[in-house]
């Protein structure tokens, strides 16, 4: 099986031909697990998923026997190749851009790409409204090769206190005279500040949310509360205790996005397992891995594994790992899952993703291979 | 019949004339002796220092009556662990790390506010202890909390017992071997081998076998009444591990009478091997343990668990100051609510803690011949809303409500 | 449920046409049956009945009838009592962030079970520094809170509940002055404003004349003058109690003494001053044997004061809600404390209203908290037996009409049984 696995990989192609992979085991994510299917690939997307699947005339036919074609991971909440994001901060540079310090020429990126992570929300380190965050897939060595978009979502970091929920309040309120504004004639043009709040407020990007706990989560619904008249897609970022807000954010199924870890119940030495209370609670949840360290993002799926091994359920544990993820990111319809007309980013695994002893053999980002494991 | 009455009188002044002249005789609602079943209502003759006799009696003539007829009297309560029987400076002395020359006896202050206090609560003994600052901080003295002018007068029993201090404490403070239990242990050990070692080579002098007279180690003197089981020796311990390694060491090697003292922070969980022993267990001041050691979410009631594992031998302790010395019943109290029963709690302040430091032939319980230590309340003593009205220290009135009432109660933190 | 949002969508759905308003909400009825509802205030009800709807205490009796749909919490053979009030606390969620508590407060912080479990439904919460700070300056942080374990909604009730005074007893001379002369022009600009009022109502203002305003710090002490927040003077000893009680006689504000020690030296001028003490009958100073004046603590003080007619509430020795393992010495054994007053020869009621409504008018909440009475808040404790009596234990304990603690179920004091 080892011998015709690196046959098969030997023969994988650099993206722009056509390339059926057949009598592979297919995971969706969207949809049902496929036994011995078929996956086309044209032009960097998916072309055709499922069963009984002819390969296309001309196209190249690989048999894909003994793998697992899996979506791509996505970290939405990523600081690869930059230092800790500064914390403690309420100040309000909504006009800031990750961008602006990304710095393609580390080791970090190239590393990046044999990790299986596919897309990865990089996120701009700053105060209450800390800026604009990117989304990007590892393979080329360019800032522009690199950053599929410059201005994916808009990061803001919550504390419980006076003053961050103010510079929130007053952002946000900044935001809606600016979109009430852009509805005069004539309309002006909003300045560089107000523009990321308006598309934020608009629902054209989502708005990240850092929770340090279940107190930042309900604080924040607090100073959301006067704003629930705009449609939005938040992302909530939780860390510490946040699964005690379950409940709270279940309630507006908010997208949560967390680590795979185990935390304790207070008082006891009971493991909690936070993304089995947010799912539970109603909330769609994404993982994150805890680092952009290779080791990190390397143990990710395993941890994943562990959580599963603790009460999420399978389906929602994938789905965590890539699906919810591009949603966050407001990438839903781009990539996270294999479906046809989405990117082509895929991980080819040698076992079932969850799968305590899996490696991955190869990584294609827009149809391309970026990575082939050894 | 105009003679009868007078027939009546010869005969009263026939009847014994001293029977009752220098007696005390205390009649209360409930008498709770802490040896066997409550007189309700009883009597109590207290004469020369102690307890003639008592139950239901008749009040004999000539006798002085203190009658408190909804009032229960207990025993005087004992303390194990004090540390206020003198200025809390003079408590620890930290240059060695074993100091068994060392004792609190030339520390007692009789005139302390803070004995005062204890008396007023009911608190007629305390074993006045050095602290847990050293490994070894020296000897502690049994003594009354009132009725004597001088400290000698105070003394019921020098030594009262050895203080050694097994965990947290000591690891304070470095500088000599014992900052680490490896140090504590061995210094502990090569102690008690000498000890032992002078003991025996006393012993064997003393009783003819031996005809060479031994060097006197005025250090090493009292150490010898533990190896004769004159007085115990009362370790500070916390968690298991400490009262496992108390257990093993004091008692299974060197075969010493001792008391565990403090064992909470899920020290209960040796508490299988303390009862199989049939050690006594000191509690306190910390009565239950809900996040430090057990973390199963549950509030356990520290006493309760240790009698549930079969540590009858339970007392109770404040430490004071940390929890104030007048507050021991308060502890008792506290130890009932979280699952100790009542009994029991009663117990642990008054007979138990009297048979581990070994003076249980004077004190604990009120029985015929035992010291008249006692103290009146004005109900339940466990019920927080009741209170002493009248202690008595050897026969002696040390505390009494009606002569103005004790003003202070409380402080520690 | 008081708390709850509507559910939304959170996605990049176009907005769905506009619905008619929601139907008004109907009310949630629950009662609290046959047990001796203790009100507190008007008295005991044997084996009678607590009808909530929604947040509030809607009927109280013996004879009341329940609406359709209530839910019945049959309490028979135990007590109903208003939820504790501590009077002061520390911990309890309280954040340390700068600015207002009702900002940085955590409301799934675990000490707040603890005080649930122990009774207690609200708390004058501070947080931040120490006590002094300059005169007539708020306390670094204060407020009213209730436990409402898990949300925000409805937990601060009042800030800043109190001002702290203590330069006024710890403080140098020109301290004091500062505190002398902003109650002066405070007292004068409410003179000032009922004059203007007076002239409004006779038409006699002058054109274009303005309400007067007061400027910081005197519009702080107006309201203190008006008792629209309460001021609290540490006053420990004899002394700093004169002294406080001289600064009460002249500007007349509403005033509570906290950390009293020897207010059974002077009763009743604490009586006639009408000021509120918060008392710790435990608190331990020895009598200052070189005097021959009465000092010291006593435990006494609270019976004492009671007969002088002095309101007070209670407080034990540190107001924490503690895990540490001592016993009895903080807000997880509140009514302990109280029973500690009645040691002292305090009766039961008052000790009862210590650590109830009199905690409630100290902390100026009174209008909400403090006793079972129809439209007051169902802040609300079952106990199996006495409050004072050293074994009794919290079953369950409401707030806003919410269970938030049930003693069979948490895993804490469960498997504490009662030998009766």
């Amino acid at each position: 099986m080892r011998l015709l696995a690196l046959a098969v990989l030997a023969c994988l192609p650099s993206g722009e031909e056509e390339t059926a992979l057949t009598n592979v085991r297919i995971i969706p994510v969207a949809s049902g697990e496929i036994e011995g299917g078929t996956l086309v690939v044209r032009g960097g997307k998916i072309a055709a998923v499922g069963k009984g699947i002819r390969p296309p005339a001309g196209a190249r036919v690989v048999d894909g026997t003994g793998l697992t074609v899996f979506p791509g991971l996505v970290h939405p909440a990523s600081r690869l190749g930059l230092g800790e994001a500064p914390a403690g901060l309420s100040g309000v540079t909504p006009q800031n851009l990750v961008y602006d310090e990304l710095n393609p020429s580390l080791e970090a990126f190239a590393r990046a790409r044999g990790t299986g992570v596919t897309l990865f929300g990089v996120q701009p380190g700053g105060g209450a409204v800390a800026g604009q965050g990117l989304a990007l897939k590892p393979g080329p060595d360019t800032r522009e090769g690199l950053v599929a978009d410059r201005t994916a979502f808009l990061r803001l970091s919550m504390q419980s206190s006076t003053a961050v929920k103010e510079a929130l309040r007053q952002a946000f309120e900044g935001g809606r005279k600016a979109l009430e504004a852009e509805k005069k004639t004539p309309a002006p043009k909003p300045d560089d500040r107000n523009l990321p709040l308006v598309r934020f407020l608009k629902g054209e990007i989502p708005g990240h949310v850092s929770i340090a706990g279940a107190a930042d989560a309900a604080h924040f619904l607090q100073v959301w509360e006067r704003f629930e008249e705009f449609k939005v897609r938040i992302v909530f970022l939780a860390s510490g205790d946040s699964y005690k807000a379950a409940e709270l954010l279940g309630a507006r199924k908010a997208l949560v996005v967390v680590r795979p870890d185990p935390a304790f119940a207070p008082f006891t030495r009971d493991r909690v397992n936070p993304a089995a209370e947010f799912a539970r609670a109603g909330c769609v949840v994404a993982f994150a891995p805890g680092g952009d360290t290779p080791e990190a993002l390397e143990t990710h799926l395993f941890l994943a594994s562990q959580a599963v091994k603790h009460g999420l359920g399978r389906g929602a544990a994938l789905r965590a790992l890539t699906l919810s993820g591009a949603e966050a990111l407001g990438w839903e319809k781009r990539s996270g899952s294999i479906e046809a007309g989405k990117d082509a980013d895929l991980l080819l695994l040698d076992g079932d993703p969850l799968g305590a002893s899996t490696r991955v053999r190869a990584v294609w980002v827009d149809g391309r291979e970026v990575y082939r494991g050894d | 019949m105009r003679w009868l009455p007078l027939l009546g009188l010869l005969a009263a002044g026939a009847a014994p004339q001293g029977k009752g002249a220098g007696v005390t005789a205390i009649r209360a609602g409930i008498v709770w002796t802490a040896a066997g079943p409550a007189y309700s209502p009883g009597v109590i003759l207290v004469e020369g220092g102690r307890i003639r006799d008592l139950g239901r009696l008749e009040i004999p003539a000539g006798a002085e009556l203190l009658e408190f007829p909804e009032a229960w009297v207990t025993p005087g309560l004992v303390d194990l662990h004090c540390h206020i029987g003198g200025m809390i400076r003079d408590i620890n002395d930290m240059v060695h790390p074993t100091n068994p020359e060392l004792s609190t006896r030339p520390t007692i202050d009789p005139d302390s506010e803070l004995l005062k206090d204890a008396v007023a609560g009911g608190v007629t003994t305390v074993l006045y202890i050095p602290g847990s600052g050293t490994n070894l901080s020296g000897f502690g003295t049994l003594m009354h909390t009132a009725g004597g002018k001088t400290a000698a007068e105070l003394i019921v029993r020098f030594p009262g017992a050895m203080k050694v201090a097994q965990a947290w404490n000591p690891e304070r403070y470095g500088g000599d071997l014992g900052m680490s239990r490896m140090g504590m242990w061995w210094g502990l050990r090569k102690l008690l081998a000498e000890a032992r070692s002078y003991h025996e080579t006393w012993e064997a002098f003393e009783s003819g076998r031996s005809k060479e007279r031994p060097r006197a180690e005025p250090r090493l003197e009292l150490m010898r009444g533990l190896f004769q089981r004159k007085w115990p020796v009362i370790i500070h311990t916390a968690d298991a591990r400490d009262v496992m390694g108390t257990v093993r060491m004091f008692h299974d090697e060197f075969k010493l009478p001792c008391i565990i003292s403090h064992g909470e922070f899920g020290g209960f969980r040796s508490a299988g091997e303390i009862a199989r022993r049939g050690l006594p267990a000191n509690i306190g001041p910390r009565q239950y343990d809900w996040t430090s050691m057990m973390f199963d979410g549950k509030c356990y009631g520290i006493a309760a668990e240790y009698l549930k594992a079969g540590v009858e031998r339970l007392s109770i302790n404040t430490d004071s100051p940390v929890v104030p010395q007048e507050e021991l019943i308060f502890q008792a109290s506290m130890a009932a609510r979280l699952g100790l029963p009542e009994e029991a709690a009663l117990r642990a302040v008054t007979i138990e803690p009297a048979r581990a430091v070994m003076i249980d032939d004077r004190l604990g319980s009120l029985e015929k011949g035992k010291d008249a230590d006692l103290v009146i309340w004005s109900g339940n003593p466990l019920d927080v809303r009741q209170r002493a009205l009248l202690t008595m220290i050897g026969g002696r009135i040390v505390y009494d409500e009606r002569r103005g009432r004790r003003v202070t109660m409380g402080g520690g933190w | 449920m008081s708390f709850l949002l509507a559910v939304l969508v959170l996605a990049q759905e176009p907005p769905k046409k506009e619905e008619t308003a929601p139907p008004p909400k109907k009310p949630a009825y629950a009662a609290l049956v046959g047990g001796d509802v203790h009100t507190v205030t008007r008295g005991v009800h044997r084996g009678g009945t607590v009808l909530l709807r929604d947040s509030k205490i809607h009927r109280v009796g013996t004879a009341v009838e329940l609406p359709e749909g209530t839910v019945r919490i049959d309490v028979s053979g135990k007590r109903v009592l208003p939820g504790f009030v501590a009077v002061s606390a520390r911990g309890l969620g309280a954040g340390t962030a700068a600015g207002k508590l009702a900002d940085s407060i955590d409301p799934f912080q675990e000490s707040i079970k603890v005080a649930l479990a122990a009774g207690i439904t609200s708390a004058h919460l501070e947080a931040g520094g120490g006590a002094f700070f300059g005169p007539g300056s708020a306390a670094a942080s204060n407020a009213v809170v209730k436990m409402t374990y898990g949300s925000l909604d409805g937990m601060v009730i009042l800030e800043p509940a109190s001002v702290s005074l203590a330069s006024w007893v710890n403080g140098s001379s020109s301290e004091r002055y500062d505190i002398r002369e902003n109650f002066r022009k405070a007292r004068d600009f409410i003179e000032a404003e009922r004059d203007f009022e007076r002239r409004r109502a006779d038409n006699r203002l002058k054109p274009n004349e303005a309400p007067p305003k007061a400027p910081a710090p005197v519009d702080r002490y107006v309201r203190q003058i008006k008792g629209e927040v309460v001021t609290r003077i540490p006053a420990a000893g004899t002394e700093q109690i004169r002294k406080a009680l001289e600064l009460v006689g002249e500007f007349r504000f509403k005033a509570v003494l906290t950390g009293v020690v020897e207010g059974w030296t002077l009763p009743d001028e604490l009586g006639l001053a009408r000021a509120y003490c918060v008392l710790t009958p435990r608190a331990k100073l020895h009598a200052d044997r070189s005097s021959n004046r009465p000092s010291g603590s006593s435990i006494e003080q609270a019976a004492i004061l009671r007969k002088a007619g002095v309101k007070f509430a209670i407080l034990p020795p540190s107001p924490t809600a503690g895990t540490g393992g001592i016993a009895g010495r903080d807000l997880g054994y509140l009514p302990m404390e109280a029973a500690f007053a009645i040691k002292g020869g305090l009766d039961p009621q008052t000790a009862l209203e210590a650590i109830t409504i009199t905690a409630a008018e100290i902390c100026g909440v009174d209008a909400r908290l403090g006793s079972i009475e129809e439209g007051k808040d169902a802040d609300l404790v079952v106990l199996d037996g006495d409050p004072f009596d050293f074994r009794t234990l919290v079953d369950l304990t409401f707030v806003d009409g919410k269970l938030m603690y049930d003693r069979s179920k948490a895993g804490s004091f469960r498997h504490l049984k009662r030998e009766k």
